[in-house]
């Protein structure tokens, strides 16, 4: 490929197309091209293949990302992006971050509690080791972890009847990937009890969280069947719906009838407990 | 800017590459975001040490994203996921139009064109094309040469040579009333 000066090369037609360029060869490459009206065919081509992709993909970094991407997600993290997490910002206030965290810290002692005493819950009955890691985590088992999440709250009665653990003193096995049961920080609410259900990876466990004059919530956690972590979900309609996700090994589910804005900062205040847990 | 902060705007970015890659569709994908959402995570963990900001976070992404992407795909994990996405995908539609053959739209045409292309074609023609990239940063996160990463591009290029132009925005068609006639 000969223009003025220098043989224009391949990779200099694709570095024009791409905006890729030495000094001084963009004119060499246009006056090669305006000769090679074969070579200019090509270019044309390539340039409306960039176009193409471009455009079928535009929508992408406008539209509403994933609630949860953000990282670390809070007050903050929901903030930035505001429009996805249908006014989470509001619902957790204007607080910053320093004291989101602070709060945090003031809630993880109970919540550090509860994970002990879920590791004694887990320890009393029977956890049967996970088999090997699937190779795929099927959305539609999540998804009954879900179901089995929401009957946990539906069927939940008085306090005094939620906790039946198993005696079978035989079974029980060293759980050293204990599951981590944060505290709720939400005001007025009041641990109501744990229930303990036979879940698809061994146990899951609930706590349930009773609200003056209003309906429980309930955060369940069982032990997932890979260590991969996803981000949070809704599943159903708000103010009825759950969010769950997988973290640190569980999966988790909160349910309850709250709206939406109400439930993401929760599950968003959960998700950061369990990050921050420490269990050493 | 703290970490957090530009690890939230690059998400975007990172989604767009992931469902690209992974899908060849814009449409959301909960194997694309989780992607996305591992890839924040661990360099929200490893980033007070790496000391990471600007370009070089932004390559550091996409290099680990990259790189988590084939892991996936060497461990088997992407097959199943991604075929049940796409049995999602179409199970929306109406069971008449199921059952019939659908012409593939545009889109599609470029997704399945893309989703053509051999991984290492796909990756180095996203990383330019879309994502914008120089080649030398391009090479950088892919690990490979410049004069590699043009090769690629040149193969994924003369694969996709037959995609459809881009959807033009559509205008409606001006009705003319059946009464009036363009008079000379």
């Amino acid at each position: 490929m000969r223009g003025r000066g220098p043989p224009v090369s391949e990779a200099e037609l694709h570095g024009f197309v791409d905006g890729d360029m030495g000094h001084g060869r963009r004119e060499a490459v246009q006056a090669f091209l305006a000769a090679s009206p074969e070579d200019a065919a090509r270019v044309k081509t390539w340039q409306r293949l960039n176009e193409t992709i471009r455009a079928a993909f535009a929508s992408v970094e406008t539209e509403p990302l994933p609630w949860s991407l953000p990282v670390a997600p809070g007050p903050e993290g929901m903030a930035a992006t505001g429009h996805t997490v249908g006014g989470g910002a509001e619902a957790s206030g204007n607080y910053s971050w320093r004291a989101r965290w602070f709060a945090v810290g003031l809630s993880f002692a109970s919540g550090a509690l509860l994970a002990a005493g879920a590791a004694y819950l887990a320890d009393r009955v029977s956890t049967p080791e996970a088999g090997p890691p699937s190779s795929e985590s099927p959305p539609l088992a999540r998804m009954n972890f879900v179901t089995r999440a929401r009957s946990a709250l539906r069927a939940f009665e008085p306090p005094s009847a939620a906790v039946r653990l198993s005696s079978d003193r035989e079974q029980r096995a060293q759980d050293s990937a204990a599951l981590i049961l944060p505290n709720l920080p939400m005001e007025g609410l009041k641990l109501a009890g744990i229930r303990a259900l036979p879940g698809e990876q061994g146990q899951m466990s609930c706590l349930i969280y009773a609200r003056p004059d209003e309906a429980n919530i309930a955060l369940c956690v069982e032990k997932a069947d890979d260590s991969d972590e996803t981000v949070p979900r809704v599943s159903g309609n708000f103010p009825s719906a759950a969010i769950y996700w997988r973290q640190r090994g569980a999966d988790y589910a909160l349910v309850g009838a709250l709206p939406e804005a109400g439930l993401r900062s929760l599950a968003a205040e959960v998700h950061a407990q369990v990050e921050a847990f420490d269990a050493r | 800017m703290a970490l957090r902060d530009d690890l939230n705007l690059c998400a975007p970015r990172l989604c767009r590459y992931a469902r690209a890659l992974i899908t060849g569709q814009p449409e959301p994908s909960e194997i694309a975001d989780d992607l996305v959402h591992t890839v924040l995570l661990r360099t929200w963990e490893s980033g007070t040490v790496l000391r990471l900001a600007g370009r070089d976070l932004h390559l550091h992404l996409y290099t680990l994203l990259t790189e988590r992407h084939r892991e996936w795909l060497a461990a088997g994990r992407m097959g199943g996921k991604a075929h049940m996405e796409k049995e999602n995908f179409y199970a929306g539609r109406p069971r008449a139009a199921r059952d019939q053959p659908v012409p593939p739209s545009p889109r599609d045409k470029i997704a399945a064109a893309l989703l053509d292309l051999a991984l290492e074609e796909r990756e180095a023609l996203l990383l330019v094309v879309l994502e914008g990239f120089s080649y030398a940063q391009a090479a950088r996160i892919l690990k490979i040469s410049r004069t590699v990463l043009i090769m690629r591009l040149a193969c994924a290029r003369a694969a996709l040579s037959q995609l459809p132009a881009p959807e033009a925005p559509s205008r409606p068609a001006k009705v003319r009333p059946p009464y009036l006639r363009v008079v000379k």
